[in-house]
Parts: C-alpha cells; structure tokens; sequence
C-alpha cells in the first residue's frame, strides 16, 4: 500500500471511531428498550444485542403516558411557531432591508443585541408576563413569547438584501401595493432561508423544556419532553420503559432532520459568521 | 418608494412580541431586583438587599463557582475538539456526508432524551462502568459520588486523598460537562467547517511546497485563517455553557450536595420552588453581568486583533 491509501484508512478509521463513540449511547438506549423483563439489563459484559428481541416495551410506555396526546400538543405548538417565527421574521426582515426610514439601523443593533441576554435570564420576568396576560396553562403562553427571535430576523434581513433592486422597481411600475411585492414577489425569492428557519425552529420547538417546563401544568397540556421528564417518577426506575418512551421521543426529531438537513447547515453559516 | 408608513407596518408584530417577551421582562428585571416579592404579596422595595444578599449567600458563591469552573470545563475543550471534528470532516471522501450527518444527530436530540440516555450510561451498573471493568478498572457512581476528579482517578491507582485540591471538579460535574461536549461539539464543527471551506486551497498547498508539515499548515495557515470562526465558537461556547440548564435538571437536579448546581438551575429554583422572585431577578442580572463581561475578555483575546489581520 502506498503512503495515500494509508492515509485515506486512517481517516476512514478516525471517522468510524467517533461516530461509534457519539452514537454508542443511542445504541444502548434501543438495546435497553427492546430487552424482555426476564433479560438482566446489568448483565457483564452488556448484551448489545438483546435475546430475545420484545417490542412490547413500547406498547407498555405507550399505555402508561398519554403518548398520542402529547404527540400533537408538541406538534401543534411546533407548527404553530414555525407559521407565526417565519411570517414575522420575514415581515420584519424586510422591512429591515429593503426599506429606509429613521431608526433602522439602531432598530437592527437593537435587534441583535437581544442575543446578548439568554432566555435564562429572563425567566422569572417573563413568567411574570404571561402571568399577567392569562397565558399560564395555554398553547399561546408556551408559542409567543418564543415565536420570534433575533436569528430569524437577522436571517431574513441578509436573505432579502441581496435581492438586486430591478425587481422592485419593476413591480412598482406596474401598479404593485407595498404588500403585493413583499409577499408575490420578495417572499418566493427568499425560500431557502424561509425553509431553513422553519428547520431550526421546528426542531428548537420541539426539544424546548425549560419554558413548557414553566409555563405548563396542566398534564393534558403537556409536550413530549415535559412528559418524558415526568416519566422518571412514574416508572421508578424501570430503564426498559423508560428507554422505550425516549425513543418515540426522539424518533420524531432525527427523522425530520435527516430529511431537512441541507437546511441546517446552510443556516449555521449564515447566522453565525457574517462577512 | 415604499408607503412612508409602510416599514412601520411590516414591523409592528415582530417587535410588539419582542417589546413584550424580551423589553419589558428585561426592565422588569431590573425592577423586581430592587424588591421584595414572592408573586403573592405587593411588591416591597428595599433597594440593594438583594445584592447584599448575595454578597452573603453560600451557596450562591458556591453555585457561581460551580458555573465559572464548568464553562472553563467546557468552552476550551469544545473549541478543541469541534475544531478536530471539523478538520476530519473536512474532506470530499466517499461517504463524508453520512459522518457530517450522523456526527450532528446529537445536536437534534433534546435534552431530555441526552439527560436520560446518559443517565443510563453512568448508571452504577451502567454502559460506562460495564465498559471499565472490561478493561479492568473500577467505576463508581458518576452522577452521585461527591468526590472531585482528581481522586477518583488516584483511588482507581490505589491512592486514597482527601486532600482539598483533589477534591475538585466535582466528578458529577466533569460527568455533565462531557454530556454537554458531546452534545454541542458537532454543532460548533459545522461552524468550524464553514471557515475552513472558506480557506483557498491554494494557500495550504503553497505552504505543502515550501516543504511544511501537516501539524505546520495547520498552526500557521489553517488557525489563523479561520480565527473569526474561533472568536464566534468561543463566544457562543461561552454564553451556552452560562447558561446550562436542562442536563442539571433531568440528570442531577444540582446534587450531590450542590456540587452540579448551576446558576441558571439555581436561578430557577429561587424563583420557581422557592418564590423568592426579587433575590432570583437580582442573581439573573449576575449572571447577565458574567455573560456581557466574559464575551468581553473572548473578544479581546480571540479577536483582539482581528481588524490587525485584515490590513
């Protein structure tokens, strides 16, 4: 073998090594979820592959915890941010970068600058809030106060300026309102940094915590990950449940991104560093 | 032109939430520091008590403590490793798209899932400890043992200290900083990935010619190159690892003996367990006061002379 193809296996090697080493622990989780009561889950050496392999598991975590419910109170609040963060941003965005008036730019650095405070910080003040507008225990007290961020502002703002002017011009010509060229013309131009907003939101949405931790009580209410985390009382510490009931959980989030994932990349760079 | 009124207009829903979810609760932070308030009774001011308080609080020196040694943990080892990662991914070999991809499922996982996976593994009987003793040491509860890091690893040697300085980082805590490595190093990769796609070929091939080593062309072309990508892992690092909650949360809930309790964690349980909403908003602004101070000195160090680069 020559220097190159030694090379090109040490890479390949180095590559495999990490991604068993990141993903070893999900592997655990499945293997723990499909082991049957009798298995010795404490077994040494650890039985990677369960024998015999029982799905029965999942139907038990699905009885236990209203599942479906939690389902769709996570679906529905993710969507519903996902509409409400990419019409605002874009809304905002533009007018951020396709019209003059005084103040923009301190609007922009004020917009920005919000990145400075983490949500964590706020937390009390913010409960606060959605206290006082009777938002406690309400789908639109765990959406608004997350809905829209300097990300996506900023994200659509860089998006609709490189837009050359022209095109503006000639909807203008033809009679077209202000509404009209933002959103039949500007809007369809700007589609991959939309899509890659609706990504990251729908994703940050669906695994958010901390705030339905807060704002929720109401178990009918419930996301799968604050139902998930109420799990570890209710099962003790049956590993097998507890495992199987994660997996539903993440199954979700790991689909959706392997079929959008071009869009995630793509907006990392783009938030992240500019210039 | 645009309607005069129309930028307004566009505007107007954007920023009425942002007034109302991020202005307002950030003024009235400032305001509820200054006062005495549980959610119940009318808010009583008593001017700088709050910070007094602090000044005399244990635990909040504890917890502060805590927070400072976990991002020092944390910040260098992420830039490191999301920077390795992003040099190994950072090829047009055959199949590189499937690592990118599964390198990143960690960053799609949330917390709850990581919190509770990695439980299991440091379980007493669990994957980590199963993985030692195959290779003949011995584990220990990771989530639970009180000892600090550097005498774990002397009683796996036979050597037994109770000596202060062996007693930290708390083992608990170094346990919880790995589950936040592995966690966001990949996201920070594609950040790294990024500046090094940007660097021309040219560069590190006329470095190659003159006869320079790998670990050379990485040192003196590649870092230097992608130093605003540095700055931008570094910051965001950082104010990430300030702010860590939910691993605190759903794996150690601050334990063993306030040994993992993390501002932000401790922030929540002053103002959500505990009602003491006034002294909660006073160490927020604390916390805000590290933040702004430490993205500060990133900036001086990583970036200081990043205008200097560019002439």
């Amino acid at each position: 073998m020559n220097n190159r193809t030694v090379q090109l296996v040490l890479l390949y090697c180095a590559l495999l090594g990490i991604a068993v080493l990141l993903l070893a622990p999900f592997a655990w989780l499945l293997s723990t979820a499909l082991k049957a009561e009798s298995a010795d889950l404490f077994a040494f050496p650890p039985q990677w592959i369960p024998d015999p392999i029982v799905w029965s598991n999942f139907a038990k975590a699905w009885d236990i915890l209203p599942f479906m419910r939690y389902l769709l109170n996570t679906f529905y609040i993710a969507i519903a941010t996902v509409a409400i963060n990419v019409l605002l941003s874009s809304m905002t965005g533009f007018a951020l970068a396709r019209m003059h008036f005084p103040g923009r730019q301190f609007i922009l650095y004020a917009v920005l600058a919000t990145t400075m405070v983490p949500f964590q910080v706020l937390l009390i003040p913010l409960f606060i809030v959605t206290l006082k507008l009777g938002l406690v225990d309400s789908y639109a007290g765990v959406i608004l106060p997350v809905a829209v961020n300097a990300f996506g502002i900023f994200l659509l703002r860089q998006a609709f300026s490189t837009i050359p002017k022209d095109l503006e011009d000639a909807a203008r010509i033809d009679g077209c309102s202000d509404w009209h060229i933002f959103s039949r013309i500007m809007v369809p131009l700007v589609k991959p940094a939309l899509a890659t907003l609706a990504a990251f939101t729908f994703v940050a949405q669906w695994n958010d915590f901390i705030w339905p931790l807060i704002v929720l009580k109401n178990r009918d209410l419930y996301t799968l990950q604050l139902g998930l985390a109420s799990l570890q009382g209710v099962f003790g510490v049956n590993w097998r449940y507890i495992s199987a009931a994660s997996i539903i959980a993440l199954v979700p989030t790991v689909l959706f991104f392997l079929l959008t994932q071009r869009f995630f990349t793509k907006g990392m760079t783009a938030g992240a560093v500019k210039g | 032109m645009y309607n005069r009124h129309s930028p307004y207009v566009f505007m107007a829903p954007g920023l009425l939430l942002l007034a109302v979810f991020f202005a307002y609760p950030l003024v009235d932070t400032f305001w509820l520091s200054l006062h005495k308030y549980n959610l119940f009774n009318t808010p009583e001011y008593i001017g700088l008590d709050n910070f007094r308080r602090a000044m005399d609080d244990e635990l909040f020196w504890r917890v502060l403590a805590n927070t400072l040694l976990y991002a020092l943990i944390v910040v260098p080892s992420i830039t490191v490793i999301s920077f390795v990662l992003a040099l190994l991914v950072n090829s047009s070999i055959r199949g590189i798209h499937f690592f990118r991809t599964a390198y990143y499922i960690p960053v799609v996982t949330s917390i709850v899932v990581a919190g509770i996976v990695w439980k299991w593994v440091y379980n007493a009987d669990g994957l980590l400890n199963a993985t030692l003793q195959g290779l003949g040491l011995s584990g220990t509860s990771w989530l639970v043992d009180t000892r600090g890091l550097p005498s774990v690893i002397l009683s796996a040697f036979g050597f037994e200290t109770d000596a202060l300085w062996a007693s930290e980082p708390a083992i608990a805590l170094v346990a919880i900083a790995v589950v936040t490595l592995w966690k966001a190093s990949p996201y920070y990769m594609i950040i790294y990935l990024a500046g090094l796609q940007g660097i021309p070929k040219e560069l590190e091939e006329a470095a190659q010619v003159d006869g320079a080593n790998r670990w050379n062309v990485i040192r003196h072309v590649t870092l230097p190159a992608v130093r605003p990508y540095t700055l931008v892992v570094c910051i965001m690092a950082t104010i990430a690892s300030l702010r860590t909650f939910g691993e605190v949360y759903v794996m150690t809930g601050g334990g063993p003996f306030h040994r993992t309790n993390l501002l932000s964690y401790y922030i929540y349980t002053l103002g959500f367990k505990y009602l003491e909403v006034g002294y909660a908003a006073a160490v927020s602004l604390l916390l805000l006061c590290i933040i702004l101070l430490l993205s500060y000195v990133n900036f001086r160090f990583a970036g200081g002379d990043l205008d200097g680069d560019r002439q």
